[in-house]
């Protein structure tokens, strides 16, 4: 970690409102397709209709005929030409020891077909719509082949096969903690609380701009340049050049500009990423492609997908003495670049939520079947995992009848036992989970639930309370960035940063920040960020931009404003010690010589006085809080409404804390969006039946309540010298277990325990019928 | 762009639209508002040949009070129809139903001629046309015609009209009743209904004098319930009504089952909205 000077507050807790604003909201903002669209060509992806199929034939004949067509290529193109596949990360086993098992991920398919929407051919032409109309002509012949896209069926014995390589549809497996002395808690237990089936569902990420990628070859330097909607462009460029194209690296530049939302679904390399590229060097010509919203839903990443069965050995005073899951997490037909690393190892990371649980035993199972693959979405691995512990701890409140407060108080790591290792071996830093708690309790009006209840009640409405505590686990396992800020003559500021903004507001954030370590304007201040010529970087994932990013521009400011005191000194044939610096001012102290930030530029090669800092974190940080909310439930129809929503979370210290309260409304509502209305849904035979917005339902502003948050400030982040802890995933861990508590909580008196999410008014409608059908036939 | 090519006119008069339309031989579609026409463009669904634009044809766009009936030209835009107090005064129920067709931005573009030959099942304006015994007059190559609105839905998405016809306008008698409602239930609010009922109803000394009932998003077109309105003629005004009326409703549809809901659970939601309805209805002033 970065030891930094205590005086510096780095901007720290300034509600600054969002700089990029006014620019991307008068439709100033640079979108990849914004650009006029030159003469470059148009790439259309054609994508399979089948969810398994063997390809017998491609005949391109009259396709390659028709008006504007300058290219198609298949699979066996790419074959032929040594293209190579798209990776994920080879560090996974099968439960025999052997090396994890999967499909190549190839930019298009050969051979074979895995899932409906998987690329099959790529036509170029002058223009969009006849590269489309192109399309249209191909004919491919197809055996179809059986397809499974349950994770439950693809498990069974004689389910169709979606990889040969694995023939019982496991990919890789995980597992933890200590099987034996686990069993003999559970055999000795006062209670044990179980529930069967914790799903959560696939979802699709819904980023507001779809994809599209533009590639240019230069023709002297034959030098790539990629224009691609990437959170992590120099991860993208490296596996581009390295894994695909089989060239240099720095022989391929990526540039990003803005991006309208990622929410982890822009984190890896896409096939039509690579498809361009492909196409972009082999033809030596400029070429686009723009992706529809269909796109995005069958050819995107998708998100969650993990059922669990979960299981509480608890003592007589309600401590959990042991903890078992046994989870499968669906992978989809090929790995994504987080596939695996989601269900095997960021899950378990915060398993055992905010409680000390030491006695656990993990398995995980990652299995394929015929359907899109699975990536990271905002949380990735930690919603699942916290709505997994958060559900039982309810029930555990429920069956042993404690006060769903105190259980989770008696279960809690007390401040005391910080630094905390839980049972995996991850490392918390920091955390007062108690006094979020009650600071919680205390902003919901928990006390006065009841009245609101019974109002509620008189109206003939369910009404339910629900609460959940989080933890979240940020910085990718990537903990350094590197940074370059730069004092330029023309009296200017600028930043160049490989972590990239998607809507967080990093630009307002870091300018802030750079405004006041350095005491200059925000104004002059520009930030840079999406070019691999200018930073490298990680990239923005696992809410880890200002964490490690904005740790990193706060060293860069310390060494810029220490390099100026260097040149300051030699200009002013002073000692270093003696050169103070304020406010874009170097002066000798006590006396009235002194020289300008920008003047020194003025002496420096290309007129910049530059460093390049890199920002480095000790361990990740563990941002967590409470949620609590009310709804009620209309029992003639199942429709929830929810009507109040309140949120104690600790972010560590915030930045801005403006900023962090939209990140956490954001992932409140995309939490409630899973807890009530979205499911990705296939049909048995591999058709995908949510690939439009009639079909996949997000929430609106009016289906949320007023979201009332509290940053909670008390435990600063021990890992970072700004005491930060990350915050862009915490309102999609805290929120759903949160909704679906209350649901639960209102069912109660029918002895409803557990509906699979989303809780749609219809399922609810049903769990109440088949309750109370269940009671009178017992009666 | 993404629909498959086409030509495209736009004539200033209905005269040279019916024209345009019969000159695509059949290949001919008509733009109106285009929030049902450009998605079907756009995922290549349909591939007319010509696409003739009826927006610059200012004489379709009309709301007028005709002696018994309200004329709505067939170009009047669905967020016009919310806001005309003459369609409060005299079409209430159909009056109320507009704040549920879709989005603020889709009722600024989208028509009551659209709607209708669009003929979506759990869409407001052909279950009001239904409910209001509407006639629709229709312009083609041999002149006019009017279809009774019980003739013009055939299907789900299916009207009877033939390629170069063209609804003109929509007659909406007015009903002389004193009590009436307008339910729906959606997964969002704005989304197509999942269940919907209209009902409107005249008290005399014996009870209900005359009633109108329609509903939709349970069958493949929208229904108008007759033999319902005769049962609520023939049953006096009690404490149970808004229960058996319910019953009633609820058991002239056998709705099927998709991925948003299951048969059993829009029938449930039908019976709950028609005793609301009922309850509405009976509580305005005789
Ligand atoms: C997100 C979304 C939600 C929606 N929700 C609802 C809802 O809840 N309830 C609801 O009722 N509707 C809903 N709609 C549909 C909307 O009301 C449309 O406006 C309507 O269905 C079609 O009207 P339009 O004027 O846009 O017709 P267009 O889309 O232009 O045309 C529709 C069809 O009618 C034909 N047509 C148009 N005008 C005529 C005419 N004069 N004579 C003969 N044929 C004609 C066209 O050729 C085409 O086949 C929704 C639409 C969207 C996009």
């Amino acid at each position: 970690m970065n030891i930094l000077p205590g005086n510096l507050r780095f901007g720290a807790r300034q509600p600054v409102k969002r700089l990029e604003d006014h620019r991307l909201l008068t439709g100033k903002g640079r979108y990849i397709d914004d650009q006029p669209a030159g003469n470059a060509l148009w790439l259309y992806v054609l994508r399979s209709p089948h969810a398994h199929a063997n390809i017998k034939s491609v005949d391109l004949e009259a396709a390659k005929a028709m008006p504007g067509v300058k290219a198609i290529f298949t699979g066996a193109d790419l074959v032929a030409d040594n293209v190579g596949t798209i990776p994920t990360l080879p560090i996974f086993k099968r439960a025999d020891g052997s090396p994890a098992s999967f499909a190549p991920r190839r930019l298009l398919a050969h051979e074979t077909v895995r899932f409906v929407g998987e690329p099959v051919a790529a036509i170029v032409a002058t223009s969009r719509v006849e590269a489309q109309d192109a399309a249209e002509a191909i004919a491919i012949d197809y055996q179809e082949l059986p397809a499974v896209t349950d994770v439950k069926a693809a498990m069974r014995p004689g389910a169709p096969v979606v990889w040969p390589g694995a023939p019982d549809n496991i990919a890789a497996v995980s597992s933890y903690g200590n099987p034996e002395a686990v069993a003999e808690a559970f055999a000795k237990a006062a209670h044990v609380v179980s529930i069967d089936n914790i799903v959560s569902q696939r979802l699709v990420p819904c980023a507001m701009e779809p994809r599209s990628t533009i590639g240019e070859v230069d023709p002297k330097t034959k030098r790539l340049t990629m224009q691609i909607q990437s959170q992590t462009p120099a991860r993208t460029r490296d596996s581009l050049a390295t894994d695909v194209l089989k060239r240099a690296p720095d022989s391929v530049r990526v540039r990003v500009g803005d991006l309208g939302g990622g929410f982890g679904q822009k984190t890896g390399l896409y096939p039509e990423d690579g498809i361009v590229a492909y196409a972009a060097t082999k033809l030596g010509k400029t070429i686009r492609w723009r992706g529809d919203r269909i796109d995005d839903f069958v050819g995107g990443t998708h998100g969650r997908d993990l059922t669990s069965t979960a299981e509480f050995a608890l003592d007589a005073k309600g401590r959990v003495i042991a903890y078992r899951v046994k989870s499968i997490g669906g992978t989809g037909a090929y790995m994504s670049g987080t596939a695996l690393i989601i269900p095997l190892v960021l899950g378990p990371f915060v398993a055992t939520g905010l409680y000390d649980l030491p006695l656990v035993h993990f398995e995980i199972k990652a299995v394929m079947t015929n359907t899109a693959p699975v990536g990271a979405y905002r949380g990735a691995g930690r919603p699942e995992a916290v709505f997994v512990v958060e559900r039982l701890m309810d029930a555990a409140a429920r069956q042993t009848g404690i006060d769903p407060r105190e259980i989770r108080k008696r279960n809690f790591i007390k401040p005391d036992q910080m630094p905390y290792k839980n049972a995996v071996g991850q490392t918390y830093d920091s955390g007062m989970f108690a006094h979020m708690l009650d600071h919680a309790a205390k902003n919901a009006d928990w006390d006065g639930f009841k009245a609101r209840k019974k109002a509620a009640e008189k109206k003939g409405l369910l009404y339910g309370r629900g609460l959940a505590s989080y933890i979240e686990w940020t910085g990718g396992n990537a903990h350094k960035e590197t940074v370059s800020l730069q004092a330029t003559s023309e009296g200017r500021v600028v930043l160049h940063s490989g972590t990239q903004a998607m809507g967080q507001g990093l630009e307002t954030a870091y300018t802030q920040m750079v405004a006041a370590s350095l005491g200059i304007p925000m104004d002059k201040i520009d930030v840079v960020q999406g070019d691999t010529d200018l930073a490298q970087g990680f990239g923005s994932v696992g809410s880890r931009s200002m964490f490690v990013g904005g740790t990193a521009t706060a060293v860069a400011s310390v060494d810029l404003i220490n390099k100026a005191r260097e040149k300051a000194a030699e200009h002013l044939e002073a000692g270093v010690a003696d050169i103070e610096y304020a406010d874009g001012v170097l002066r000798v102290a006590g006396t009235d010589r002194k020289v300008g930030l920008f003047d020194l530029a003025k002496n420096e090669s290309g007129g910049r006085l530059s460093v390049d800092s890199t920002g480095e974190v000790d361990a990740p940080s563990w941002p967590n809080g409470t949620h609590i909310c009310e709804l009620s439930i209309d029992p003639e129809t199942g429709h929830v409404t929810v009507e109040r929503f309140t949120t104690v979370d600790d972010v560590g210290v915030p930045i801005n804390p403006l900023l962090v309260t939209g990140q956490i409304h954001g992932g409140v509502a995309q939490g409630v969006g899973q807890a009530l209305m979205e499911a990705a849904a296939y049909d048995s035979s591999g058709q995908f039946l949510t690939a439009t917005y009639q079909d996949y339902a997000i929430p609106r502003a009016s289906d949320l309540p007023n979201i009332g948050v509290t940053l909670d400030d008390s435990a600063p982040c021990k890992t970072n010298p700004i005491g930060a802890k990350g915050c862009g995933e915490s309102g999609a861990i805290g929120a759903p277990p949160c909704i679906v508590s209350g649901v639960m909580d209102a069912l109660a008196s029918y002895g409803i325990v557990n509906i699979e999410t989303p809780l749609t008014a219809a399922k609810i409608w049903q769990a109440i019928q088949d309750a109370k059908a269940a009671k009178q036939a017992a009666q | 762009m993404k629909p498959a090519g086409f030509d495209y006119v736009a004539p200033a008069t209905l005269d040279a639209a019916v024209e345009a339309l019969a000159a695509a031989n059949g290949e001919g579609k008509l733009l109106a508002g285009g929030q049902s026409l450009l998605p079907l463009l756009n995922f290549r669904m349909t591939r007319p040949a010509v696409l003739v634009d009826l927006n610059g044809i200012k004489e379709l766009s009309f709301i007028e009070k005709r002696g018994d009936h309200v004329a709505i030209g067939a170009l009047t835009r669905h967020r016009d129809i919310e806001h005309s107090p003459l369609i409060a005064s005299d079409l209430p129920v159909m009056s109320a139903a507009m704040r549920h067709v879709a989005h603020l931005a889709i009722r600024n573009r989208g028509t009551i001629g659209g709607s209708l030959s669009h003929a979506d099942p759990a869409a407001e304006l052909p279950m009001l046309a239904m409910f209001y015994d509407a006639r629709l007059a229709v312009q083609g190559p041999g002149g006019r015609r009017t279809i009774a609105a019980k003739d013009f839905f055939v299907d789900a998405l299916t009207n009877c009209l033939e390629p170069e016809d063209i609804v003109a306008e929509i007659e909406f008698p007015i009903l002389r009743h004193d009590g009436w409602a307008f339910e729906e239930a959606a997964k969002r609010f704005g989304d197509f209904a999942l269940a919907s009922v209209a009902l409107s109803i005249r008290r005399g000394a014996s009870g209900i004098e005359d009633a109108r009932v329609a509903v939709m998003g349970v069958a493949d077109t929208p229904l108008r319930l007759g033999d319902v309105e005769k049962r609520l003629v023939e049953s006096g005004i009690d404490g149970r009504i808004s229960d058996r009326f319910a019953e009633w409703v609820a058991s002239s549809v056998t709705p099927n089952s998709d991925l948003h809901a299951s048969g059993e659970y829009r029938k449930h939601l039908l019976a709950g909205l028609a005793k609301r309805a009922m309850t509405t209805a009976l509580a305005m002033k005789g």
